[in-house]
């Protein structure tokens, strides 16, 4: 199959529209560097500079990660499970979550041999290697080789780092998105490639993987659908029907293990208030399916415009009721400006390569779309931000190819209309970074918080779990973690200021 | 040679970039600004909450933190701590326990963190920091030490005459028994 975006001669004689082809950031695909050195060089320069000037954020990001504490309420509990559960009660699909592949995983640390602290280090490292993989690979993938693009990249970085998505992925130790998120990328990469032997399997390999980390890991199969729709080169037939079987065998191996599945598993937000599940059970038993689709439209709109969160609409409140603060406004703006950026760009680009031929950019809008409504079912049940996680990738992903294509259309308007584009460019750049910003303030404000946590509920806790000794040993085993000097702490900016990267605590 | 169309573009195109890249690098400045600073003056106002100098003083402004820390360097959360407040001690200075200043101030993480990590409650001490909880109208605090301390000594509270200061009338009573 011939592939456009493989070609660049063949491209060039391509019929586009001269705006659309004038926007076409011809990236990914191996054939493009490796046909011209020069471009190549290029491109791993401009990598090298968007690497250096993220790596401040990132580093600092890292670093406050590293130096958090993990959480009194989930990690005990967690740790609990895999210390004294056999493994055939997490590998056996009859419990409303399944993540065999991270409780497993989960229970190989902390079952080793190796001192507390040591194991304490691996479960982080399991997190945080699939986030730092992100990271590396979501550059990969841009691969910039103009100032323009690399400009955009770096904008791109921000969106993955500042979105609602990543934040609540990288809370600690529930890393079940977080590996699952760069598969998501990965198959993305490799779907996209020149076909080999061995991309089909390490496609069907990432999604086996991140399916057993979280069920949100079957988002890759409609994306890997979709790119088979666009004759993406790697996505050929077989390796659709595999991915298909596989969904198949997984959602009905659940559903004959499963006994009878509560309504709601979990709280949810509804407008303005926030609903306990019997509660919605008894509201809205008779006919739940007007929630769910509620739950599911809650977590593609976070991804897209940052609102609602858990089914909250927060800003929209503080909105209505004259109480707006700086960081909603940056993300309102923020997110409404690059979702009207991508919609722009991806429109135009599908319009025009539907007569033309798929390039990976129309792939990327439509994975873009399947992955959002793919987070949106997967998600039916009650929304959370982490849920978006999957289609977070493509949204930045996204953003990448909209805002380089936004840069070139400043160069074909009017004087006027250039302005007006430039002043949309600025607004991203600033709004992103300091929502990137706010994720390096939020990660430290959270690892503050569960020290603060240790330190004040270790009473209620040793009084509650007076009779599960397992757990109340994890738990004293691990005070000195949670309580050790040293913990990531927010910084202690002016009042105007720590209230545009976060709200109030 | 380029032509007018051309070069409007390749500068309009250069503009774009700028506009992206100026915020990014100042984010990336400001980020190794602060950064930077954090390691070379981490007591600084931008990073540490403000200095306590004692036990007392932590607790007074509930930094829980450094409350902690004193235990932690071998403070006994048993013992006693000078306090002076205008309106807390009436402008005297009064020796009190850890747990009990901490009701008074109302530092709730406080009197979780030292419950949690060591103070001990015999039935006479938790009904005066009940009662003293009470009295202030802290009836969260006054529930958990109920819950999770010693079981109160079972004696009413009794009521506080006019202009007395509540603390003082709790270690009053404690010193007459």
């Amino acid at each position: 199959m011939h592939d456009p975006d493989q070609d660049p001669v063949a491209e060039s004689l391509q019929p586009h529209n001269p705006l659309v082809n004038h926007m076409s950031v011809r990236t990914p695909g191996a054939s493009d560097t490796s046909a011209d050195p020069a471009s190549g060089r290029a491109s791993l320069g401009w990598m090298a500079v968007v690497l250096l000037v993220s790596a401040p954020l990132l580093v600092t990001l890292f670093l406050a990660l590293w130096h958090t504490p993990f959480p009194i309420s989930e990690a005990v509990a967690l740790l609990e499970d895999v210390s004294k559960k056999s493994v055939e009660s997490f590998v056996i699909p009859d419990a409303s979550y399944y993540r065999p592949f991270y409780h497993l995983s989960l229970m190989a640390i902390w079952r080793s041999s190796s001192p507390l602290d040591t194991r304490l280090a691996d479960i982080k490292l399991l997190h945080f290697v699939p986030v730092a993989f992100l990271v590396l690979l979501f550059l990969w993938q841009m691969r910039p080789r103009t100032g323009t693009q690399a400009a955009a990249a770096a904008v791109a970085m921000a969106v993955l780092v500042g979105s609602p998505g990543f934040r609540d992925n990288i809370e600690l130790p529930l890393a079940y998105t977080a590996v699952g998120m760069p598969l998501a990328l990965a198959a993305w990469v490799l779907v996209n490639r020149e076909w080999r032997f061995w991309h089909p399997v390490a496609i069907v390999l990432f999604a086996i993987v991140a399916i057993g980390f979280k069920e949100q890991g079957l988002v890759i199969v409609p994306v890997v659908g979709v790119a088979w729709l666009m004759r993406a080169p790697s996505a050929r037939t077989g390796l659709v029907v595999t991915l298909v079987a596989l969904t198949v065998a997984y959602v009905t191996a659940r559903l004959v293990w499963h006994g009878p599945l509560p309504l709601f598993e979990q709280s949810m937000g509804l407008g303005f208030s926030t609903l306990e599940p019997s509660e919605a059970a008894a509201r809205y038993g008779g006919f739940p399916y007007w929630l769910y689709a509620y739950n599911g439209l809650s977590t593609m709109a976070n991804v897209l415009f940052s609102e609602p969160t858990r089914g909250l609409f927060f800003i929209s409140r503080d909105i209505a009721y004259l109480r707006v603060q700086p960081w909603e406004v940056v993300q309102l703006v923020s997110s409404g400006l690059m979702t009207a950026c991508i919609a722009w760009w991806g429109i135009q680009r599908v319009r025009d390569e539907a007569r033309s031929g798929w390039t990976v950019e129309s792939r990327t809008f439509a994975a873009l779309v399947v992955s959002l409504a793919a987070c949106g079912v997967l998600s039916f049940d009650y929304s959370r931000d982490r849920l978006g996680g999957m289609a977070l990738v493509f949204y930045a992903v996204s953003a990448y190819y909209a805002t380089c294509a936004l840069c070139h259309a400043m160069g074909a308007v009017a004087r006027a209309r250039a302005v007006l584009v430039g002043v949309a460019l600025m607004l991203l750049a600033v709004t992103w970074q300091v929502r990137a910003v706010g994720t390096v303030e939020y990660v430290r404000r959270t690892a503050w918080r569960n020290q603060i946590e240790w330190l004040a509920d270790l009473p209620k806790r040793r009084a509650e779990f007076v009779d599960r000794h397992e757990y109340r040993d994890i738990m004293e085993s691990m005070v000195e973690q949670g309580t050790r000097p040293g913990s990531s702490e927010p910084t202690l900016y002016p009042r105007w200021l720590a209230r545009t990267f976060l709200p109030r605590p | 040679m380029t032509t007018q169309p051309e070069r409007h573009t390749m500068r309009s195109s250069r503009l774009a970039a700028w506009c992206l890249w100026g915020p990014t690098l100042l984010a990336a400045l400001a980020v190794c600004g602060v950064e930077g600073l954090r390691a070379r003056r981490p007591d600084d106002a931008l990073f540490a909450t403000p200095f306590a100098y004692s036990l007392a003083d932590a607790i007074e402004h509930d930094d829980v933190q450094r409350a902690y820390a004193f235990i932690r360097a071998g403070q006994d959360p048993n013992g006693v701590i000078a306090v002076r407040h205008a309106d807390k001690t009436a402008g005297r200075t009064v020796l009190v326990s850890p747990l009990l200043w901490a009701v008074d101030v109302r530092a709730e993480h406080a009197v979780w963190m030292l419950l949690g990590f060591g103070a001990r409650l015999d039935a006479e001490s938790s009904r005066t920091a009940i009662c003293l909880a009470t009295q202030l109208g802290y009836t969260d605090i006054a529930n958990a030490i109920a819950q999770y301390g010693a079981t109160p000594a079972p004696r009413a509270c009794r009521t506080l005459r006019a202009g007395e200061v509540p603390l003082l009338a709790a270690l009053e009573e404690g010193a007459g028994r």
